[in-house]
């Protein structure tokens, strides 16, 4: 996909998030209050999501006059940018992402060490580091030094 | 000034004791490494080495204290530079051109360049609070809101210069940067604003909660992409250790190195305004009178003198409202206050006629603690290749957890994290898009103030906003802003030729 075409989608996804927020989520999570000379509190927001609509017309526009026939095959390279190896990259993300979730979830319930004890070898060993052995010391070692740390000395109670 | 040159003189006599120069390394040393981590502060460590100092004399106590404040703001740069996650908000600015450099396999420079250029601004700014702190007060004081708001303007013009190829993505990214500013109580009206109901975001996204997922946890994603992929190796940038900066190179910097020292020493004495504005607005004057603007964000050994000078400036600067006036500068001066106060210093103009030879002794310190830095900062970058030694697979699942946990530590709730997780996702999908994220950052530390200032002074002129434009220091920072303006639109235009991103896949 040629980046004039990215472009052209990047700027539609802003534009679209960006009307969300001011038909939809500037409304309901902004009241309106009285006031004699100051800005309302939904001023910023909207000027924030205003420009950003307005930045995002701009960079679809811009791609279209430089790439005459980015809606011609828009589509077509659309499917062809879904092949097998970008598919293989989302997929990695998307399993980090998945441990990253999981460790947020495990440090509510089981707390820091047990969560760490799970987490922390398994990216490792996801990410390409095989050996058994160093994976439990290099575990231990961080959750040993970071409790430590942070609940002995910075008082930060981790548990 | 002989006056202040002869007591500071005296003050150099009592300070030098092996006792406080202990409590000085201690604090300094402290205050390097806890800047070092991601998700804790200088304001932390301040806070919990306070009770301390309660059987301590004055001396080694606020020294030891202003080691830490000094420490950590430094600090902030390691891992700006190498794991490209800012220990602090101040070194933000230094994380763009920092960690290009430690990808280019010049990280040893980088860090070498910030330690100098802190001491330096450290010094300057300490030297400043000396001897011309009454006069540096009185400036201070002629800032209201309408001042506050355009000296923060100026911060943002830098938006321009960090945005890349792309102006139009770059101020895409800041707009989002200004929304994400927004979340929270309004600063005038205290409705919540984007809070979904939730106590946690009542209180706003957090700076270093943002940062960290933005710069630290969305590399981890980044680095996830090579898994499994052949001729991919996850790995940190390598080669930290031998390139020297030499002296004579070092000083070449010299007007880099003098104008973020006085920007950081004016904006430290401003109450209020924080080391991360001070960062963004020397960054963007060093951008402004470079010949080639273009190279800053690729790994521009100049950035990070600008930076590190400036942020590193505030230390001393801050405390010359606070002493002067007895008015706080920002939260790390706020907590010095108590640490005054228990030891029977009351900050304030009777401070210098009371307890002068208390209070020079505490400059001497001040500058020691500077000295003492450059001792500590070349102890870390001495072990800085323990870390880019490991390996890549090791590292990020390490630099994640501690990512985590400092995310915690912010305020103690696991929200944190996962606040820290969503900018991490979106600091991923905007490197994906070539969006660039310093905008981003730059919109979103400062959009709160910029706000709340712009609200005041319209409350304050009862809507009348023109009337602002009667101060002669905001007439003189419209110039500066149009200046840079101009500067930036001409440096765009000269580049303008040049192919925009990546080429097409």
């Amino acid at each position: 996909m040629r980046w004039t075409q990215k472009n052209f989608l990047i700027g539609c996804g802003f534009l679209i998030v960006s009307l969300i927020f001011i038909f939809f989520l500037i409304p309901a999570q902004v009241k309106t209050i009285k006031n004699a000379y100051d800005f309302q509190p939904s001023f910023f927001p909207y000027f924030a999501c205003i420009t950003m609509a307005v930045l995002s017309v701009i960079l679809m526009v811009s791609n279209l006059i430089k790439d005459r026939m980015l809606l011609k095959d828009l589509f077509i390279n659309i499917k062809a940018g879904l092949s097998k190896e970008s598919l293989k990259i989302a997929g990695n993300v998307a399993v980090i992402f998945v441990l990253f979730c999981l460790y947020l979830v495990l440090f509510n319930k089981i707390g820091f060490i047990a969560a760490t004890a799970i987490i922390l070898p398994s990216m490792m060993f996801i990410m390409g580091w095989r050996k058994p052995v160093s994976l439990v010391i290099i575990t231990a070692l961080v959750i040993v030094g970071l409790y430590f740390f942070f609940d002995k000395v910075m008082l930060v109670h981790l548990s | 000034m002989v006056d202040s040159f002869m007591r500071l003189c005296e003050g150099f006599t009592t300070v030098i004791t092996l006792y406080n120069l202990l409590w000085i390394f201690i604090g300094t040393f402290v205050g390097v490494v806890i800047g070092a981590i991601p998700g804790l502060t200088g304001v932390m460590a301040i806070a919990l080495l306070i009770p301390v100092t309660y059987t301590m004399e004055a001396i080694p106590a606020i020294c030891m204290l202003l080691g830490i404040y000094c420490g950590a703001t430094y600090g902030g740069s390691i891992t700006a530079i190498l794991i490209n996650t800012p220990g602090t908000a101040a070194s933000a600015a230094t994380a763009y051109d920092g960690f290009e450099l430690a990808k280019k396999g010049k990280a040893g420079l980088a860090l070498k360049m910030a330690l100098y250029a802190s001491f330096v601004g450290g010094i300057l700014s300490a030297i400043m609070l000396v001897f011309i702190s009454p006069i540096i007060a009185k400036f201070a004081l002629l800032f209201g809101p309408g001042e506050y708001f355009f000296l923060i303007l100026m911060g943002l013009v830098v938006v321009a210069g960090v945005s890349g190829k792309n102006l139009c993505k770059g101020l895409i990214a800041a707009s989002v940067g200004l929304l994400a500013s927004t979340v929270g109580m309004d600063p005038m009206a205290g409705v919540s604003r984007f809070s979904f109901g939730s106590i946690n975001l009542l209180n706003g996204l957090t700076s270093i909660t943002v940062l960290i997922g933005l710069t630290a946890m969305s590399e981890v994603m980044l680095q996830a992409e090579k898994i499994g992929r052949p001729g991919q190796k996850i790995e940190l940038p390598q080669q930290v250790g031998s390139q020297a900066l030499p002296l004579k190179k070092f000083l070449s910097f010299w007007k880099t190195l003098l104008k973020g020292s006085l920007i950081g020493t004016y904006i430290g004495a401003i109450p209020g305004i924080g080391s991360s504005v001070a960062g963004f607005v020397s960054y963007n004057e060093a951008i402004r009178s470079s010949k080639h603007p273009e190279t800053y964000g690729t790994g521009e050994i100049d950035a990070i003198a600008a930076t590190e000078s400036a942020n590193n400036a505030v230390t001393g600067a801050a405390l010359i409202p606070l002493l002067t006036l007895g008015i706080p500068g920002d939260t790390v001066t706020a907590i010095l206050v108590g640490a005054f106060m228990l030891q029977g210093l009351t900050p304030g103009p009777l401070l210098f006629t009371n307890y002068g030879d208390t209070l020079y002794a505490i400059f001497a310190g001040l500058l020691i603690v500077n000295v003492v830095m450059l001792i500590t900062g070349a102890m870390a970058i001495k072990a800085a290749p323990l870390i880019t030694a490991a390996p890549g697979t090791v590292m990020f699942p390490v630099i994640f957890i501690m990512c985590c946990v400092g995310s915690y530590a912010v305020e103690i709730n696991s929200f944190q994290i996962g606040v820290a997780l969503f900018f991490g996702v979106m600091g991923y999908l905007f490197k994906k898009m070539q969006i660039p994220t310093a905008p981003f950052l730059i919109a979103f530390i400062l959009g709160g103030s910029l706000e709340s200032n712009l609200r005041r002074t319209l409350t304050l002129f009862k809507g009348r906003l023109w009337e602002v434009f009667y101060s002669p220091v905001v007439l003189i920072f419209c110039a500066l802003i149009i200046i840079s303006l101009i500067y930036v639109i001409r440096s765009r235009r000269k580049t303008s030729g040049t192919s925009e991103e990546q080429p097409d896949d």
